[in-house]
């Protein structure tokens, strides 16, 4: 299917398409009740208690009143029916805002001012700067007279530097009176998800003399929701509208998370209402026998004669409302409430406080704390994640000298300085290659600052410390660059720019000086590249000397070279430059051949090295987490060095002979395959070694990988603790964590990007970095804080103790209910299997909504198993929290069993010590709730670990709450409990019977208890122990672990230590091989796995250029 | 971001200027707008000072509130279960005497009841034949039994009736009356749906409504020492005040007197007359009718006694008691039980060894279970809190990360 704009042409433009209504509501004013209604009754839970809330309404069966259920249902329908309404209501707003924003159109020739909304398919639309884009539009025309425009394009893959985009090559050099009334159509197809593909046609109309179909691609489109930067106006027509888009195309609504312990949860709860079911029948069944053999006989219960069609049904619908409290309705309002001050806590966390960026953290996800507890795999980002990413240019070598390695920073270096001062000719060429062989753009903003807008951070930092060393870079216009060195004016023309690729790893610029009128080629790039073709004597082997030391410190180097052009000379390469670039076929080598004729006996000038710091205890987090048994994944859109260097350096791999990094890698699908297998294998044989094994693939190989080899990946992926993935895109990121989700584990996705934003949003829990690269993945995170070591905290502390507190809190729910529930049972026994309910309805309702619920909340706020400090010094501890360990069917069994055994235990003595003449129903029900909701105090006190004064005050508050309400209940005559509450507490029978139900309950779990944590003690227990016997020791074995980690740091330290130990004499040609990329994968390949010296040098290349692809 | 970062740029070309070269001042456009600059920047830092989004402190939000750690070392887990134990054995031999303490004189009576009226043509050995018996109005069914005094029985001693297998705590039942009756209101249409089918007769609301009432029990006892043939042996069964207080005082008003009791004509219900409990003068206003009200405490349990009344003098051990039944009540439909019990009354009631028994019990076990703790903790000594426990000290360090 095609789609044909005509461009300016409102009536020739087929009419069907949709207008520029940006909607990312769910609802709507009318569908609003049914849609959520149904919404909500698409969960189990809900669809159940509504069932039994009707089945209630039959006065037949009901045991109690339908108000103890239908108000706590309708309650909580409202809830979440309103809080739905009001995130809708957020969402309607921002599309309002959108829809409304004024944006120019050309109408027959005239700008107009209209409301975005109403742009149509086929419209002009005119944009100016920092306008956001309103719709897809391709360019048609800019201010710029080479048919430029910057675009930014963060709201859609986060990338925040600005990307250029171009006018066809027909509409270049339009004015724009010509470009207000020209026509033409644009073929292109239906509208898409790609945000990287648009194959379209256009062909202008005459009057324009080149009305051939032009071919359009993504470079000439200007996407919905980026902003114009830079350009004073850009025109274009729009092609796709509102929720055609591609960015409305690739919206998905975000699935709500849905936690482990949910997920178990909805089980048990599966569980329960089978087990309900099966109780249900067993007793219906009973019921009606004891109804057909006994029916003529009980005159006193005068049966009907003649029996009901239905009359077989009751009996079982009677028991399936009784037991209907099995699955308790607060279970899910507890939890919700528990969790979300879980995530308060988070919020209000002072220790994830980031001072220097003034971030606290945010738990923008309310509902997934416990997960938090259950990370087995961390699939993480690098730069910005793991490093500052600030780059700060730190050290440089120039013709031999060092600046910088006195004071680590070169910008305060006075021997740089002096050399400025005085010109010296080798430091003015260096930073002249800093400040003008770039992609920077400078920009004058409105507040007068000078502002530099650069694609890669690298780049960015070489021009700020050029500038800060008073060589500024004050504008480029065009091909003309302007600097001002010390008060002076330099103007510069930039005549070709001999782009950076992944191949020839260098950049260079051929400028002409306009003071001197004489040319230059000034180039930047990587070592081995630029060491190639440096002019006979240079003193290659000082600047190799001074890059392995800069790489040592885990510096990101670069080579500067320079070269005088004569004119002759580069008058006839400009003409077999053009050539090339003009070649239709293999235009790229073409290219790369050309420029080799002039990059060609260059003079060495020297080496930069920039650093982007490792974030503040990266290394100590990732080492901590890794003890608690969590697996990480580094994915990056870095290449592989580089993600080797930093992983390294952060105590991600470690070097032989403790870690082992394997390559994957291939062309070929059959090559990939083979080098998984060689992978596996090596895996296979060595897994009884003490290793670390990583492997180390990039995104090429990865796509093949997950294409033909999914099986045999996912295999891999399991069997390995560490993987690096290098040049990853983001769907692939996403991809990955899919992959690690598939497998049943927890993931958690941390990134500080916009293209984390997918696996961000893929992953179980999805943490954001607030930092430099904007906040589209704090805003799609579901908690979101400014460093990286935040991650250990946020895991170790809240999520081990959130997860410890819904486990308890959620089987204690379930067990609570059990408890009356069987009690019920039992007594439907001693009841002729007639359903009676041996409690009434409130104090029923009371049980479950106030009796039971006020200490075991107040817990499971406050409860802490062990101290944070002991937790976050032994991190092994939170094995005990993943993999479900706290909530799963056999802990649950347990519970499930001390239910039985409480009923059994409160019917029984209830039952014996108030035979005969104490029988009274009434009563007896106050004597066994009373039994009941001591033994509940006491069973809190039990799994209590720690007791604050507001837990005593919950546990024995709500045992005088429910004196106190019974109290009150006894003195109202018209309720059925008149006086009741008086007569049993003064009776000492009473007393005496709870203090028995209390020893029998309760002491058989305290012998249990404490044999376990005595004689099988797990590590909680002995933790538990040891933190309370002797605080030293456990802060004294802490510090010893630490001191290791800290052993490990040190190590690491060393092995880019800031002593410079001479290497051997080869060191500088094998540098050389093991730097170059090709050289490198190859080695590879060839022995199937990389050995880490500590020595091995692989320079930091995350050259600028590296980003341009 | 950006602001930030290029704030700091700005800075530091801005002192780098003002720092060493005049010359590039005029690049950067006169040092006044440098210092305009410089001066905007600084409110910008201001401003953000002024608001941090620091969290505020507070002892609940830093989940730092002071807490104790109770644990179960063996020192204090041992002393808890001996001395909860040794309480426990206490308790139980308190309550065990006191139950002792109570003389109980029990005696079955609906079978030999019956059976004095066996005859040839109605030998009442199926349940047909008794019901037939019981529902014959014009036959007499009293019967005699005598129960011997064993223990002195110091006053009061409560009379009670026992059944047994008999379910008032069925659904049907239990539900099956109106306390807005009681209290001299009209029934609700929902509490006359409940006390179908003794809800209504010939169209006019029965009063007391429902089968509770309706099943009311209609036994008597007469009590004399030593036969009853001379007065002064009878023995003064008290009826008055064996209904709860607030049942005589409120629950059962004293203005409302029963109508349309089946039970009180039996001849206009047939069905009603051969089954069914005891008759409700009509002139009695039901507070005034403790059997009712006794009846309409529901029991919990289908084997359950109720007060029938008071002895107040001492009976001596020794002491024949002959007691004449009008037995009335049918029981026999069902297969229950009826029995006469005389009783005295300690602090737990009567007679139950239940709780002295199980706090014994429990007590023996809280002991038994205090001393095995404390052999193990004597042959097994563990120290506590040592580290080697911790599996991953144990593991080798390389190991040490834990696979799942």
């Amino acid at each position: 299917m095609k789609r044909f704009v005509y461009i300016n042409d409102r009536d020739r433009t087929p009419g069907h398409h949709c207008c520029n209504k940006v909607s990312n509501t769910k609802y709507n004013i009318f569908n609003f009740i049914p849609k959520n209604l149904w919404e909500q009754f698409s969960r189990f839970m809900n669809k159940y208690f509504l069932l039994i809330a009707i089945l209630q309404l039959w006065p037949l069966i009901t045991p109690v009143s339908p108000a103890s259920t239908w108000g706590p249902l309708i309650v909580i329908f409202a809830v979440s029916a309103t809080k739905e309404a009001w995130d809708d209501y957020g969402r309607y707003c921002s599309d309002k805002e959108f829809n409304e924003k004024i944006v120019w159109v050309v109408k027959k020739g005239v700008k107009t001012q209209i409301q975005a909304q109403e742009i149509e398919v086929g419209d002009l639309v005119w944009l100016y700067e920092n306008d956001e884009i309103p719709c897809d539009v391709v360019l048609l025309g800019t201010s710029e007279s080479v048919g430029l425009c910057y675009i930014e394009t963060s709201a859609m893959d986060g990338e925040t530097d600005l990307k250029t985009r171009v006018t066809p090559k027909p509409c270049v050099g339009l004015t724009s009176a010509e470009l207000l009334t020209h026509k033409g159509v644009i073929e292109c197809p239906e509208p898409d998800r790609d945000i990287l593909r648009f194959d379209a046609r256009l062909r202008l109309f005459p009057p324009f003399i080149d009305n051939d179909f032009h071919p359009l691609s993504i470079k000439n489109t200007l996407l919905q929701s980026c902003y114009l930067r830079n350009t004073e106006w850009a025109c274009g027509v729009a092609v796709y509208t509102g929720n055609e888009t591609k960015l409305g195309m690739s919206k998905g609504v975000a699935e709500p998370k849905l936690t482990a312990a949910d997920a178990m949860l909805d089980k048990l709860t599966t569980a329960i209402f089978i087990f309900q079911v099966v109780v249900v029948l067993i007793l219906g069944v009973a019921g009606n026998i004891w109804n057909n053999y006994e029916k003529n006989k009980v005159w006193y219960l005068r049966f009907p004669k003649q029996s009901e069609w239905y009359d077989f049904f009751v009996i079982p619908l009677r028991f399936e409302l009784l037991c209907s409290i099995m699955i308790p309705i607060s279970v899910k309002v507890s939890l919700d409430l528990a969790k979300s001050v879980y995530s308060k806590y988070i919020d209000w966390d002072l220790h994830m406080y980031d001072q220097q960026t003034n971030t606290p953290a945010v738990a923008a996800n309310t509902a997934i704390s416990e997960d938090l507890g259950q990370i087995e795999y961390i699939l993480t980002d690098k730069t910005g994640t793991l490093t500052e990413n600030v780059m700060l240019f730190k050290r440089c070598c120039i013709h031999g000298v060092y600046y910088g390695n006195e004071s680590g920073d070169a910008l305060t270096d006075q021997g740089l300085k002096d050399a400025l001062l005085e010109k010296v000719p080798e430091v003015v060429k260096f930073m002249l290659i800093m400040t003008v062989n770039n992609t920077v753009v400078p920009h004058l903003s409105g507040n007068g600052s000078l502002k530099y807008q650069a694609q890669s951070q690298d780049e960015e930092a070489l021009v700020q410390a050029a500038a800060q060393l008073h060589m500024v870079l004050s504008s480029k216009k065009g091909t003309f660059v302007e600097l001002n060195f010390l008060g002076d004016i330099l103007e510069f023309e930039m005549l070709n720019v001999l782009d950076f690729t992944s191949d020839r790893k260098r950049m260079s610029v051929v400028v002409r000086d306009h003071s001197t009128g004489r040319l230059h080629l000034l180039t930047k790039g990587a070592d081995e590249t630029i060491f190639r073709i440096v002019r006979a004597g240079e003193p290659v082997q000082q600047v190799a000397d001074a890059i392995d030391q800069y790489s040592q410190l885990g510096l990101r180097t670069l080579c500067f070279a320079w070269r005088d052009l004569d004119e002759q000379e580069y008058t006839s390469w400009a003409i077999t430059f053009n050539e090339a670039s003009a070649s239709m076929t293999e235009r790229e080598s073409k290219i790369a051949d050309a420029c080799q004729l002039l990059e060609r006996d260059l003079e060495l000038l020297g080496a930069s090295a920039v650093e982007d710091k490792l974030q503040d205890a990266v290394p100590d987090t990732i080492a901590s987490l890794r003890k608690a048994g969590i697996n990480f994944w580094l994915l990056t859109g870095d290449k592989q060095t580089t993600a080797i260097q930093i992983a390294l350096a952060c105590n991600f791999i470690r070097a032989e002979p403790e870690g082992q990094l394997l390559s994957i890698q291939g062309s070929t699908s059959n090559d990939v395959a083979a080098s998984i297998e060689r992978v596996l294998e090596i895996l296979r044989i060595r897994s009884s070694e003490s290793k670390d094994v990583a492997f180390v693939i990039d995104g090429f190989t990865l796509e093949l990988a997950l294409k033909y080899e999914r099986e045999a990946f996912t295999e891999l992926a399991l069997l390995i603790k560490t993987a690096l993935c290098c040049r990853v895109t983001p769907s692939q990121k996403a991809e990955l964590v899919g992959l690690v989700k598939s497998c049943d584990y927890r993931t958690l996705a941390i990134g500080d990007g916009g293209n984390d934003v997918k696996m961000i949003q893929e992953a179980h829990v999805g943490v954001g970095i607030s930092g430099r690269e904007g906040l589209q993945a704090a805003r799609a995170a579901d908690y979101s804080f400014g460093k990286f070591k935040f991650l250990k905290r946020l895991i170790l502390v809240h999520g081990r103790y959130s997860y410890n507190r819904t486990a308890f809190l959620a089987q204690y729910s379930i067990y609570k209910s059990l408890v009356i529930c069987f009690v019920q049972i039992l007594f439907s026994f001693l009841s002729g299997v007639s359903g009676t309910s041996l409690f009434n309805s409130l104090s029923l309702m009371a049980y479950n909504v106030v009796y039971t619920s006020i200490p075991v909340m107040v817990t499971s706020l406050l409860d802490k198993d062990l101290l944070e400090k002991t937790v976050m010094e032994h991190p092994e501890i939170l094995y005990f929290a993943q993999a479900g360990r706290l909530i799963n069917p056999s802990t649950f069994a347990c519970w499930f069993i001390r239910s039985i055994f409480h009923a059994i235990v409160v019917f029984v003595v209830t039952v014996r010590v108030y035979a005969y003449d104490k029988c009274e129903m009434v009563e007896m029900s106050m004597v066994a709730l009373s039994g009941c909701i001591w033994l509940q105090a006491f069973l809190v006190l039990i799994e209590t670990n720690s007791f604050t004064v507001c837990q005593y005050l919950a546990v024995w508050g709500n045992v005088v709450i429910f004196y106190v309400l019974n109290f009150i209940l006894s003195l109202s005559k018209h309720a059925g409990m008149h006086t009741i509450m008086f007569r049993v507490c003064g009776d000492p029978a009473y007393w005496f019977s709870l203090l028995l139900i209390v020893v029998a309950g309760i002491g058989p779990l305290a012998a249990i208890k404490y044999y376990r944590s005595t004689y099988s003690p797990n590590a909680i227990n002995m933790l538990q122990l040891l933190e309370r016997q002797d605080p030293i020791a456990v802060s004294l074995e802490a510090s010893e672990s630490s001191s290791s980690s800290a052993r490990a740091v040190s190590r690491t330290n060393s092995s880019h230590g800031s002593v410079y130990e001479p290497l051997l004499p080869e060191s500088l040609k094998s540098g050389i091989a093991v730097a170059s990329s090709d050289n490198f994968l190859s080695e590879v390949s060839s022995s199937d796995f990389l050995p880490f010296s500590p020595n091995s040098r692989t320079p930091l290349l995350n050259h600028a250029m590296n980003n341009n692809k | 971001m950006g602001s930030i970062r290029f704030m700091e740029l700005g800075r530091i070309v801005f002192f780098s200027v003002s720092g060493s070269d005049m010359t590039t001042v005029h690049a950067l456009k006169g040092g006044g707008e440098f210092l305009r600059r410089l001066q905007k920047e600084e409110e910008v830092q201001q401003s953000l000072r002024r608001e941090s989004r620091r969290p505020k402190y507070s002892r609940f939000s830093q989940q730092e509130l002071g807490s104790c750690k109770p644990m179960l070392t063996p020192r204090c887990t041992v002393a808890m279960f001996v001395s909860l134990g040794v309480m426990c054995i206490a308790i139980g031999v308190y309550a065990l005497l006191a139950s002792w303490s109570v003389v109980e004189l029990v005696n079955r009576y609906d079978i030999f009841c019956i059976m004095k009226y066996a005859t040839h043509a109605n030998p009442m050995i199926t349940v047909d034949e008794k019901i037939a018996f019981m529902q014959d109005a014009t036959k007499r069914k009293n019967c005699t039994i005598t129960m011997d005094v064993t223990k002195l029985m110091k006053q009061p001693i409560y009379v009670y009736y026992q059944l047994g297998n008999y379910f008032q705590n069925h659904r049907r039942y239990v539900k099956s009356k109106s306390e807005r009756q009681l209290r001299g209101l009209a029934a609700s249409s929902s509490e006359l749906n409940d006390c179908k089918p003794e809800d209504q007769v010939n169209g006019e609301v029965i009063v007391p409504c429902g089968l509770i009432a309706w099943t009311l029990f209609n036994d008597t006892y007469d009590l004399s020492t030593n036969g009853f043939s001379s007065d002064n042996g009878t023995v003064f069964v008290n009826k008055t005040a064996i209904a709860w207080k607030s049942d005589r005082e409120e629950r059962f008003n004293n203005t409302v007197f029963p109508t349309n009791f089946p039970n009180n004509n039996r001849t206009t219900l047939a069905n009603a007359s051969q089954i069914g409990g005891g008759w409700l003068n009509e002139s009695l206003p039901l507070s005034k009718n403790e059997n009712l009200m006794v009846w309409m405490r529901t029991a919990a349990l289908p084997t359950f006694r109720k007060l029938y009344g008071r002895i107040e003098t001492d009976l001596q051990p020794g002491t024949k008691l002959t007691i004449n039944i009008e037995n009335y009540y049918n029981a026999y439909g069902f297969g229950g039980s009826k029995k006469l019990v005389l009783s005295t009354a300690s602090w737990i009631g009567g007679r139950n060894d239940f709780l002295g028994l199980s706090y014994i019990v429990v007590g023996c076990a809280s002991i038994l279970m205090g001393l095995v703790f404390l052999y193990v903790h004597w042959k097994n000594p563990r120290p506590l809190g040592d580290r080697s426990y911790l599996s991953w000290v144990r593991k080798s360090p390389a190991t040490s990360t834990v696979t799942s």
